[in-house]
């Protein structure tokens, strides 16, 4: 066994440990927990409400869900994945609520008929800084914005995508392709391409 | 040659393919270019993503510097914050607030009168002890109930420590002083205290019929299709009956809430009613004011002091022996009556004073012609201060609290602020007066009222700001830039509250609206400290 599955391992078992501790009413485990999550769920919150002071509420009602929803982990499943899914959810409530319409829904059924020229998007990522993509992000619709972050920033699954997400799994791959054709559109724009 | 489509790629990227068709498109891209281009550059764009969503962008400052949740503080640190608390409290009441309120009582105002007893004590009942403790009972009972569920979470107690915990509850409520129930109560559908009895107790009664033939020795508190006195009471009446009738004595005052009430016996106070009518007798004798809202008075009988009154027809026969001061439709005085001071009427008919009828004077206000407000330069003014007024205690907020009013915008979107609104508006007040019901309390009480005022007005610039920022731009990045906004929507605003008929329907809304918005914000600010310090 390698020495990075090793110290993966070691931090699977420390937080399966706070875990415990945390669901047996331990203050200083959520503590703990909340040191761990709370920066990277802050980010998640940042990322898809694009408000600092709607991120830190949520980051914190998050953790209050978390509190309420703590048993009804498996705890034979990985951890984060269920997290994110519940932060997704709850940020996706926020988003409903805060368009009364609900977050702009796609048609998964069709995709633009534009052909992607494989040279044309190597220039295109090549010549992209992180604040640039950032600014971009912020153009995006609410569930490609959320689709994004849900694969490239919480790497969750396919299944785990499609659940936070309440699409059908077969279309997952679909949103995500919209959602970077989108982000494409955006920095070409702001490259006045 | 045929392509990879750009959704395959990704698919085959994601290892979301079939084994098959994911080892067909390996070998493809080994010998075209232009596939394996494609793959590469979506593969960079992956990780530009991935690095890009993974770079800090900003730490909230809760998270950077307060990131771990402390357990609950050793019980010696509370006992200090208790002793601390204490100490400051006493501190400011000898050094600060004593003297104060000394030098208002010295200008003839005395606080406590106003805030409490004249509340209670001399304007609405005598027996003020028993609704004082009713009162602080009611107000312990809530916090109780609000701080067992907050200490249970907090501790989330072993089950060996609940049950101490749940007994040491139990010793504090056989414990706790009870209030003396000086009372007798009744509930039933007929209630009859005989002639010939005397009861020496507040009598409160629920009953459809409830008759006092004997004699009470205390306040008469009761709810009745019919109540009918035809003893004495020696003490106040509060009654909410259909109808009151008093042929007896009541030496105290008279508190109604009836349909129609008729006084043919002696009442040795004032009279104080909401009623459809109510009726003085020829024997009727009310030896002080009376004070009424009703459609139809009629004095055959005596009124010993002022008649203050919004009523729409008023017919007098009998006596009144002070200023009579009405508001209503009609007035009517037929001869023989006798009115020692002067008359006020305001209405739109003039009173019909008979010949022979012995007067102090009579006064009559006929409304002022109706002018719509718009149509004068005054009400422009008044709206310009109004909004200018509003739109600088805006201005304010955004510089020294743009967090809060961008917390605030925010759940203005949610149409659940106009229900939280409603709660908030009705709940405030009733929760001020329960904590206004201990000595301790009463401060809080006035603070909290204080604060309620305060939000009311801002609720306009809350709605104002959320309108401006709908129509000039959804959530502006800096506040800076919301004065545009912000004016736009005042003015919005103040124009919209002003309407003719409309104009009290929207100022209401907004009010809910804004409040609701406050009051959703504040509960959130609260639950996430609660997260952060739990």
């Amino acid at each position: 066994m390698s020495s990075r599955d090793e110290s993966s391992e070691r931090k699977q078992q420390v937080l399966a440990e706070i875990i415990t501790r945390a669901r047996a009413g331990q203050s200083a485990a959520w503590g703990e927990m909340y040191e761990e999550y709370a920066p990277a769920l802050y980010r998640f919150c940042r990322h898809t409400l694009r408000n600092h002071e709607d991120a830190e509420d949520a980051t914190a009602e998050i953790f209050l869900k978390l509190r309420q929803k703590l048993d009804q982990y498996d705890a034979e499943r990985p951890f984060s994945p269920w997290l994110y899914r519940l932060a997704a959810n709850h940020c996706y409530d926020l988003l409903r609520r805060r368009n009364r319409q609900g977050p702009a829904v796609d048609d998964f059924d069709t995709l633009p008929a534009k052909e992607t020229d494989p040279n044309q998007l190597d220039r295109l990522v090549l010549e992209q800084r992180s604040d640039r993509v950032r600014q971009g992000l912020e153009g995006l619709g609410e569930r490609a914005r959320m689709a994004l972050m849900l694969r490239y920033y919480c790497e969750l699954s396919y299944d785990d995508i499609a659940e936070a997400l309440q699409v059908p799994r077969a279309y997952v791959g679909v949103v995500l392709l919209r959602a970077r054709q989108q982000l494409r559109e955006e920095l070409e724009k702001g490259s006045g391409a | 040659m045929s392509h990879y489509d750009e959704l395959s790629c990704l698919l085959f990227l994601d290892g979301q393919m079939e084994s098959e068709p994911a080892l067909e498109l390996a070998a493809h891209v080994e010998q075209c270019q232009r596939c394996h281009r494609l793959l590469t550059a979506l593969e960079r764009e992956a990780r530009l993503l991935s690095s890009t969503l993974t770079d800090v962008v900003e730490h909230p400052a809760p998270l950077t510097e307060t990131p771990r949740l402390h357990p609950a503080f050793p019980l010696g640190t509370w006992i200090a914050v208790f002793c601390l608390t204490a100490i400051g409290g006493f501190a400011f009441w000898a050094w600060v607030a004593a003297p104060w309120l000394q030098m208002i009582a010295g200008a003839g105002w005395n606080l406590r009168e106003l805030f409490g007893g004249a509340l209670f004590e001399s304007v609405f009942i005598s027996s003020w002890n028993v609704w004082g403790e009713a009162l602080r009972t009611f107000a312990s009972g809530a916090l109780l109930a609000v701080a067992f569920p907050l200490i249970w979470r907090r501790y989330r107690l072993a089950p060996a420590r609940r049950g101490w915990g749940v007994a040491a509850l139990a010793l504090v409520a056989l414990l706790a002083p009870r209030p003396a129930m000086a009372a007798e109560l009744h509930k039933g559908e007929l209630y009859d205290l005989p002639a010939g009895q005397t009861l020496n107790n507040d009598l409160y009664v629920w009953a459809q019929t409830a008759i006092v033939d004997g004699a009470v020795k205390g306040d008469v508190v009761a709810f009745a299709q019919s109540l009918t006195i035809n003893g004495t009471v020696d003490g106040d009446v509060i009654a909410f009956a259909q109808t009151l009738r008093i042929n007896g004595t009541v030496t105290g005052s008279l508190r109604l809430f009836t349909q129609g009430t008729s006084i043919n016996g002696t009442v040795q106070h004032g009279v104080t009613a909401f009623t459809n009518h109510i009726q003085i007798g020829r024997d009727g004798h009310v030896a002080r004011g009376l004070t009424v809202s009703t459609a139809q008075l009629g004095v055959e009988g005596t009124v010993g002091g002022d008649i203050l009154g919004l009523i729409a027809d008023t017919a007098i026969t009998g006596k009144v022996q002070g200023t009579t001061l009405i508001r209503g439709a009609s007035l009517s005085v037929a001869p023989g009556a006798v009115l020692t001071g002067p008359v006020y009427f305001h209405g739109k008919k003039q009173p019909e004073i008979a010949a022979g009828t012995a007067l102090a004077g009579v006064h009559y206000f006929a409304p002022p012609p109706y002018v719509s407000r718009w149509t004068t330069r005054h009400f422009y003014i008044v709206l310009m201060l109004e909004w200018g007024a509003a739109f600088l205690v805006g201005l304010g907020l955004l510089l020294l609290l743009p967090g809060t009013v961008n917390r605030v915008i925010g759940e203005a979107e949610s149409a659940m602020a106009l229900l939280s609104g409603l709660i908030t508006l009705a709940a405030v007040p009733v929760l001020a007066v329960l904590a206004g019901a201990t000595i301790i309390g009463l401060g809080v009480g006035v603070i909290g009222l204080g604060f309620y005022v305060l939000a009311i007005y801002l609720a306009q610039v809350y709605a104002g700001l959320w309108i401006g920022t709908r129509l000039l731009g959804k959530r502006l990045r800096s506040p800076r830039a919301w004065w545009a906004p912000l004016a736009l929507g005042l003015l919005l605003v103040q124009i919209a509250t002003h309407l003719p008929y409309l104009g009290g329907l929207l100022a209401f809304l907004v009010v809910l609206w804004g409040l609701g918005a406050q009051a959703s914000a504040l509960w959130h600010s609260v639950r996430r400290a609660t997260v952060v310090a739990a």
